[in-house]
């Protein structure tokens, strides 16, 4: 008798009733909850909300006539805050499912939940961790920002929620990549490494490359905004130029900040993110779902 | 098979239902498993029937573990099947409810207390977190329950494991080298509880290369060497099929030999003493031909082949 014989479940038996989804989510909760690096990882984001913080204010402590510009830094400020503390939601989704495989608890997680649960939950989970990493930045940013600055203009509340939001929307998706890269590369070290190393050098080289010896016509460099840091970047840097209201300098700066030629708006470039996003998870399922653990 | 049963080749049976006599067995049929070049398991078929407790016996390296771990869909098979009542482990919606599973020694996350595992696991079998204290309790953990389980012994990751197996009440208990770690007090405290488990009419699947453990504890025996099985049964037919002697020491030894050649007892041998070592009869026979014969008997006793021989002439590819 093979394998192939023998009758498998229908999709909606595979699938499972959603008590069963909830059940091993509420287990992955259990399971962040109960050891510390959730909020170990805390530490970066304050230290990069205060650096960024600081940075910005003392740029327009500086600059003579700066507190008319000082809105647009702070939030130029926040966004690219933002920017590094997704790549921070990244490495918690990537260590907590390599972890799985690193500490052997791969193993009881599939003995109590079906794979696409085990999954599926740690992509919620991490989404869940890193928007709240983003929330957390966009709350601390203007508060240490505005406190440093004293009596100075302060973005519109506008501003900053929406600021915020996209955050917080960039901030999960990289969460739930980094879910998907540390399922694909089950090395905790290696999927941490390369979430982060993509992030911080692996994605401007690229981007370097892409753009090389050109004037933002080519393809290529076009395609250089489509690139997933670069999305979600471009998605975060909107909201600064926007408010800095230059028209057609707005643009330059925008790629300027983001480090791509020619950027579509900021709702296209977080549909980007969520298709790679969406595209890694799938691969994750796929890949994860048939290996063997051993 | 009840009306249920899923018919092979016919249309698919969408409902996990489990065909009644199903409950509580493992169905291995032709299993194999190739890693790369390597034969890790080749065509494997044997059963584990409920209310039993069945020792899966093999040297290191015969592919027991990877066996145990096709059985628990952890490890894909290459070719054949292994089901657990009846369908294959990722087809049971709960699985954690059917079947608890120790294996390789697999405590947790080296800084989670072990009432935090548990309560993990509690959650996604969907059991009362009042069933972690119970099954704490059961193993002895209860003490060490909020200790981070990366400060744990061998012993401790072991009951810790064994006390998550048991979170959902499974029918089925699968175990790979339990007795690894475990003082003596451990084994002999798992030993029993193991055949109790089975007395309930559940069934266990234990392996080991401890064969005396096996021996105390396993009514079916599943021996596989080189990922081959090379026997698939009760414990006592393969000990039935093992020709025992009587150590018999007469007044008389020659004149006891040539009384039990005449009955056709003709392998005597003498040993040391003045003893007698006569090969398939039981110490009835051998004592009623010393009483017909009119000699005295000053001692005698019956010996048992043991499992370990019995063992290794099946891995020496001897026929039991």
């Amino acid at each position: 008798m093979s394998t192939a014989e023998v009758p498998g479940p229908g999709l909606l038996a595979r699938i499972g009733p959603g008590h069963r989804w909830r059940a091993v989510l509420r287990s992955e909760v259990r399971k962040t909850t109960s050891v510390r690096m959730y909020w170990l990882l805390l530490i970066p984001i304050v230290v990069l909300a205060l650096a960024m913080s600081l940075f910005g204010s003392l740029i327009t402590l500086l600059v003579p006539g700066a507190t008319e510009t000082s809105p647009v830094l702070l939030l130029a400020g926040l966004a690219s805050t933002l920017s590094a503390v997704s790549i921070v939601g990244g490495a918690f989704g990537a260590l907590a499912s390599s972890g799985e495989y690193r500490h052997r608890t791969v193993t009881q997680a599939f003995l109590t939940g079906s794979r696409g649960q085990v999954l599926g939950s740690k992509v919620v989970v991490a989404a869940g961790v890193a928007a709240a990493y983003g929330l957390l930045t966009a709350l601390l940013g203007p508060l240490l920002g505005g406190a440093v600055l004293g009596g100075q203009t302060l973005p519109g509340a506008g501003e900053l929620l929406s600021l915020g939001l996209v955050g917080m929307l960039v901030c999960a998706l990289w969460g739930v990549l980094g879910v998907a890269v540390g399922t694909l590369v089950p090395n905790q070290a290696g999927a941490v490494a390369l979430v982060v190393g993509y992030s911080l050098v692996g994605e401007n080289v690229l981007a370097g490359v892409m753009r090389v010896g050109d004037d933002n016509g080519s393809v290529f460099a076009r395609l250089t905004s489509f690139l997933p840091g670069n999305a979600g970047d471009i998605a975060l840097y909107e909201s600064p130029v926007n408010a800095a209201g230059q028209g057609a300098d707005g643009t330059q700066i925008l790629e300027f900040l983001a480090g791509v030629s020619s950027p579509p708006p900021g709702w296209v470039a977080l549909l980007v993110l969520l298709a790679w996003t969406a595209a890694a998870v799938a691969l994750a399922a796929v890949v994860g779902g048939r290996r063997d653990i051993t | 098979m009840a009306a249920h049963a899923p018919t092979i080749g016919g249309p698919t049976v969408q409902s996990t239902h489990t065909p009644d006599g199903n409950v509580g067995r493992i169905t291995v049929e032709g299993l194999g498993k190739q890693f790369g070049p390597v034969d890790a398991v080749r065509d494997l078929s044997f059963t584990v029937e409920p209310g039993s407790v069945t020792g899966f016996l093999g040297p290191n390296g015969s592919g027991k573990t990877t066996t145990l771990r096709m059985i628990l869909g952890l490890v894909g098979p290459s070719t054949g099947t292994a089901l657990v009542e009846g369908i294959p482990f990722a087809a049971h919606c709960s699985p954690g409810r059917v079947i608890g599973a120790v294996l390789e020694v697999q405590g947790g996350h080296p800084k989670r207390t072990a009432r935090a595992h548990l309560r993990a696991a509690a959650a996604a079998i969907e059991v009362p977190d009042s069933r972690v204290e119970e099954v704490l309790a059961l193993v002895g953990l209860t003490d060490a329950a909020d200790r981070a389980v990366g400060g744990y012994s061998l012993g401790m990751n072991q009951r810790l494991a064994l006390a998550a197996a048991l979170l959902g009440d499974p029918r089925i208990l699968v175990l790979d080298e339990p007795g690894n770690g475990l003082d003596p007090d451990g084994i002999a405290w798992l030993r029993a509880f193991l055949q109790s488990f089975a007395a309930s009419g559940r069934s266990v699947l234990v392996s080991s290369h401890q064969l005396a453990e096996i021996e105390l504890t396993a009514q079916r025996l599943v021996v596989i060497d080189h990922g081959r099985c090379r026997f698939d049964g009760p414990i006592d037919a393969l000990r039935e099929s093992q020709s025992g002697r009587v150590l018999v020491r007469p007044a008389d030894p020659a004149k006891l030999a040539e009384a039990l050649v005449a009955e056709g007892l003709t392998e005597v041998d003498a040993v040391d003493d003045g003893w007698l070592a006569v090969a398939g009869a039981d110490a009835v026979r051998v004592g009623d031909v010393a009483l017909a014969a009119g000699i005295a008997v000053y001692g005698m006793t019956e010996e048992r082949v043991g499992l370990e021989q019995m063992f290794l002439r099946l891995l020496a590819g001897e026929n039991v």
